[in-house]
């Protein structure tokens, strides 16, 4: 259970999770306007996952688009986000 | 002289021009250290994640190229990963640079592990702090496992599931989660993934085929929510997918081909999907001295950060008594 931090005006804590919910991001004084793509990439770092695969990300159940802010899909403070991969097996592709 | 975690890079060149430069990605190798620590008992298995001290061996004086790398937490021996630990990534760095044409087949290019070039601080960034769930540990008493290697075992009747999965299948690509537990002899510092049984991933937005098998968020949600539903407390220990024969295979019993290897994308969607240290990649599929109506299978696991095959092991004897030492999850 995490704790709300108050914040400063235009600024979010987010927690990113990946899909194994074995471990979790939690970025702190996130601009509004920082873009989807800019957290999910923060958090593959954070959380040591491969920087070239491809990560998709949902929130309450809805695809974000990486290029649209934080303010424009409507993520609140300690709303917490999840990241999947977006993969593909086999012989070859 | 210890530099940070990020200050690393690896770099593609030829005829001493640098092509592409990427971060050095230490996650699988401080994984391999930190999961190393936990079966030892030398690093508390809370999911906290201590400072990482990264030491570059430098091949030169003007330390420039590293020739390997020195990770180590506090009070703990070191582990030295040498150069060629890293060719994964150089390996997939370059398989892009194919992809996108800044290279050629045949063009003939080197990679190393070098210091990142010091550069200006951008605009302050968000902090950043992760926090993770302690390793699934199960306690067990493993009389028979030997220390420094995480031991494999499978039940024989998961195998025969999944192969009947396989031969349902026909000629496309089909996957699954396997299950199991991993367990964990503290006395004698060995620790064993038994694979128990399997659910299906659904594929994802691009399907499957006889060569590829997509997987995407609803693969994985699906999954999680199957899992989540069983009573018997088992634990995602991996995955499995084929490569099933074609169809003139399955009509000549005496053909010899293999379709049995991790390929390049398997490797990655292991990274990607499956990084944990304990996590196993199974491939079914033919075998060359199996006819295509009996596929056969191998089996790919983390070692020393990288991913290699192992011998599959099949559970012949009753699963040894366990008591859980952590209820899974990220502590509040």
């Amino acid at each position: 259970m995490t704790t709300a931090q108050q914040t400063a005006p235009g600024l979010l804590n987010v927690v990113i999770e990946d899909w194994s919910l074995q471990q979790e991001a939690h970025l702190s004084n996130v601009s509004r306007h920082a873009t989807v793509g800019e957290i999910v990439r923060e958090a593959v770092r954070a959380l040591e996952l491969p920087s070239r695969s491809p990560f998709q990300a949902l929130h309450r159940g809805r695809q974000l688009n990486p290029s649209e802010t934080l303010d424009e899909v409507g993520i609140e403070t300690d709303d917490r986000i999840e990241i999947l991969p977006e993969v593909t097996a086999g012989r070859a592709v | 002289m210890a530099v940070g975690a990020g200050e690393l890079d690896i770099v593609v060149e030829r005829d001493g021009t640098v092509l592409a430069r990427e971060s050095l990605e230490l996650g699988p190798y401080a994984e391999d250290l930190r999961f190393t620590g936990a079966v030892r008992g030398t690093l508390p298995n809370s999911g906290a994640l201590p400072a990482l001290t990264v030491t570059p061996h430098w091949r030169d004086a003007d330390a420039l190229t590293a020739e390997a790398v020195e990770l180590s937490y506090a009070g703990l021996p070191a582990r030295r990963y040498e150069r060629a630990a890293f060719s994964p990534q150089a390996s997939s760095l370059i398989a892009a640079m194919l992809a996108d044409g800044r290279l050629r087949e045949g063009d003939a290019v080197r990679w190393d592990v070098v210091a990142r070039r010091a550069l200006p601080p951008e605009r302050p960034s968000a902090t950043t702090r992760v926090r993770r769930a302690p390793y699934p540990l199960t306690r067990a008493m493993l009389p028979d496992d030997a220390p420094g290697e995480l031991a494999l075992r499978c039940e024989p009747r998961v195998l025969e599931e999944i192969r009947q999965k396989i031969l349902d299948a026909g000629v496309v690509e089909r996957a699954g989660l396997l299950l199991g537990r991993l367990l964990h002899d503290p006395a004698r510092a060995v620790a064993r993934v038994a694979v128990l049984d399997t659910v299906d991933l659904v594929a994802g937005r691009e399907g499957a085929s006889a060569v590829h098998f997509a997987l995407g968020p609803d693969s994985f949600l699906a999954a999680r929510r199957a899992v989540a539903a069983r009573s018997d407390g088992l634990q995602t220990v991996g995955w499995w997918h084929s490569h099933p024969s074609c169809e003139s295979c399955l009509r000549r019993p005496e053909c010899d081909s293999d379709t049995i290897y991790f390929s390049s994308h398997d490797q990655s969607v292991h990274a990607a999907a499956f990084g944990a240290p304990y996590m196993l990649g199974l491939v079914g599929g033919k075998l060359g001295s199996q006819p295509a109506s009996r596929p056969g299978f191998r089996i790919y696991a983390w070692q020393g950060g990288r991913i290699v095959e192992r011998e599959l092991v099949l559970a012949e004897r009753r699963m040894p008594s366990t008591v859980p030492t952590h209820e899974g999850g990220i502590e509040a």
